[in-house]
């Protein structure tokens, strides 16, 4: 046996011994799977550690195992209780998954994802900021894996809530979950809406609850050309340049006299258009068409009533 | 030697087992007495132990050489000190090991050259996990999440207090930064690294998604920040100006998950909050507040502080006039 096998067999044995003993009665099956091997290598795994215990090496010393019936219990293995420590770089890689994976899953989620990381911050004696952006409350939250498993069992239905920020309302829906895509930074839930029978795009941090459910898509798809559109040309002034890096402007050019940007943008949503507006304070004017310039307007008009 | 032939990994697994067990370092003579597997010479069973202990060393099992009596340190033993080889309790839950193994599993598709198999095993062997589960959640996901692995060279370099060397693009050019890190902060979803930059010696941000080729510094040593610098003030002037008390009234229902009231203390079960409704946010930043309040467009109404009021109401009137 080389040295490098040995080791790996080695490393192996020193987590399964306080991995058995923390999960009594863990089967030869599932034990094998979690720990990429064969059942016969597990089994003479197995076999090895009762073999060994502590000097003395009588059956007071040895450690005690047992699989019968496919189901392993061990005893006398105190002296490994706990597994030993993963280093610096493991512990910093899973970190950076952690992290990044709090950013864009369900706000709940990233609640749990939070705890779990300072676990493992912790561990590496790290001491990481808190974004202030993010939940502390552990809620044991697990929405994006049950998304993930009904797009896997593809048998069932998912009934979510989901903050659209677009109409700044939450939207109650029945959908068939397709795929999850990851894009700019975001995860999204590509879903078949059978409230009002097309695609939607759901961004996965948005949303709030999911319940699966049996059920089938019935009635055919009526947007197989997928939303409507419509190309917006706009202008952004110089404090705009965050628009152009968030959302991408095609078509991009200067205006050297006026120190303007003019390009186009892909609009699916004239609602979304209104709001990234006047959000921008001024920043943003949108040039053509003129329906879409007139809705801004009314918008704007809309919301300046309140304060008058 | 033929007849007692004991497995290597037999011995390694006894000799591990007894480092951490014993009270005090063990002898090496003690070590070939009673460890099942050391047989030959004296020379051949050295060169045995030295080689074992070597393996041990390299799995990351720290064999410490210590005197035997402490006041004398004459006579040497080996022993693995518990502190250092134990995982300290991680206290898992049930959901926390399922993320753990996502966690995981986005790592291995994605391009970092870091395992993390091996580590997420350590990891669960210390905890009662649902294993069905996890084995469930363990296959590949295929989210292709772009993860950036400067944040680990960054977070190794503060913890070993190293300086760091790496390319800086702004908008306007790019060019190699050696700084010596002091922290790590967030602002408007970007991660920032606080730093002494070595060629002026000035405090300075960088923000994260913009250094690329990042590495330690050996060069350079690491500079401690001036005994005068208050981190806390540097990052109240570098997160902008903050409102202190904002009063809005709704003029038609919201989602409390809404940003600009998730940070508010009403918890997630009020499924929405009512038309009328006033409520007070409190500590916003000025630029995400103004963002937030037109976003919403006309179901919110500032009602305090005036000037806020007032300037929405005059970019309304920019918005309205560019848009005629």
């Amino acid at each position: 046996m080389s040295a490098k096998s040995s080791n790996a067999r080695l490393s192996r044995l020193l987590k399964l011994i306080p991995f058995l003993q923390k999960n009594s009665g863990a089967s030869v099956e599932k034990t094998a799977q979690l720990f990429g091997i064969s059942e016969k290598e597990l089994i003479s795994d197995l076999n090895l550690i009762w073999l060994c215990g502590l000097p003395g090496y009588s059956h007071l010393e040895l450690i005690d195992v047992s699989y019968d019936s496919g189901f392993i219990s061990i005893a006398n293995a105190e002296t490994l209780e706990r597994p030993m420590r993963i280093s610096f770089q493991e512990g910093a890689a899973l970190l950076l998954a952690i992290t990044k994976l709090s950013e864009v899953t369900p706000h709940t989620d990233s609640g749990t994802l939070l705890s779990l990381r300072n676990k493992i911050a912790s561990l590496l004696a790290l001491d990481l900021p808190q974004n202030s952006e993010m939940p502390l409350e552990d809620q044991g939250s697990l929405i994006l894996p049950e998304i993930q498993s009904v797009i896997e069992s593809s048998g069932s239905l998912l009934d979510i809530e989901y903050f659209s920020a677009t109409l700044n309302e939450n939207l109650s829906l029945r959908i068939k979950p397709m795929e999850i895509q990851s894009r700019n930074g975001f995860l999204y839930l590509i879903g078949y809406s059978l409230s009002d029978h097309r695609h939607r795009f759901f961004r996965m941090d948005r949303v709030l609850k999911v319940e699966s459910v049996d059920g089938e898509v019935t009635g055919g798809s009526r947007d197989i050309n997928g939303p409507e559109s419509a190309i917006v040309s706009i202008e952004v002034d110089e404090k705009g340049a965050w628009f152009m890096q968030k959302w991408g402007l095609d078509s991009l050019k200067r205006d050297p006299h006026r120190n303007v940007f003019t390009g186009s943008v892909t609009v699916y949503d004239p609602r979304w258009l209104e709001r990234a507006v006047l959000a921008s304070g001024g920043t943003l004017r949108v040039l053509t068409p003129d329906s879409h310039r007139a809705q801004v307007a009314l918008a704007a008009t809309r919301t300046l009533q309140k304060y008058r | 030697m033929a007849g007692d032939r004991v497995d290597k990994t037999e011995r390694l697994l006894n000799l591990t087992l007894a480092l951490i067990a014993t009270r005090r370092p063990l002898r090496k003579s003690e070590i070939f007495e009673t460890i099942p597997g050391y047989s030959g010479s004296p020379e051949s069973m050295e060169r045995m132990f030295e080689r074992d202990k070597d393996e041990l060393r390299e799995m990351g099992v720290s064999v410490q050489v210590l005197p035997i009596d402490p006041l004398f340190d004459d006579e040497i033993g080996y022993q693995v000190i518990s502190q250092d080889y134990f995982m300290p309790d991680l206290n898992l839950t049930r959901e926390e090991s399922i993320w753990l193994a996502i966690a995981t599993a986005v790592l291995n598709e994605s391009s970092s050259s870091i395992n993390t198999n091996g580590a997420l095993q350590n990891l669960l062997s210390g905890n009662e996990i649902p294993i069905e589960e996890i084995l469930d959640y363990s296959h590949s996901w295929n989210l292709q999440l772009p993860l950036n692995d400067s944040l680990m060279t960054i977070w190794q370099a503060l913890k070993e207090r190293s300086s760091l060397a790496f390319n800086y693009s702004t908008s306007t050019n790019q060019r190699m930064r050696r700084v010596s890190p002091h922290s790590l902060t967030s602002r408007n979803g970007y991660w920032y690294l606080i730093a002494i930059d070595h060629e002026d010696l000035k405090i300075k941000t960088f923000r994260i998604d913009r250094i690329s080729e990042i590495e330690p510094d050996r060069k350079v040593p690491f500079t401690e920040p001036p005994e005068s610098f208050d981190l806390s003030s540097f990052l109240r002037s570098f997160s902008g100006e903050r409102i202190r008390e904002v009063k809005i009234k709704l003029h038609r229902e919201i989602s409390p998950m809404h940003p600009l009231v998730a940070r508010g203390s009403h918890s997630i079960s009020d499924y929405t909050l009512p038309v009328g409704s006033e409520l007070v946010l409190q500590n916003i930043d000025r630029n995400e507040l103004l963002d937030q309040i037109l976003w919403a467009g006309d179901a919110v109404e500032v009602l305090e502080p005036t000037d806020i009021r007032d300037e929405i109401i005059s970019l309304l009137e920019k918005i309205i006039e560019q848009h005629l």
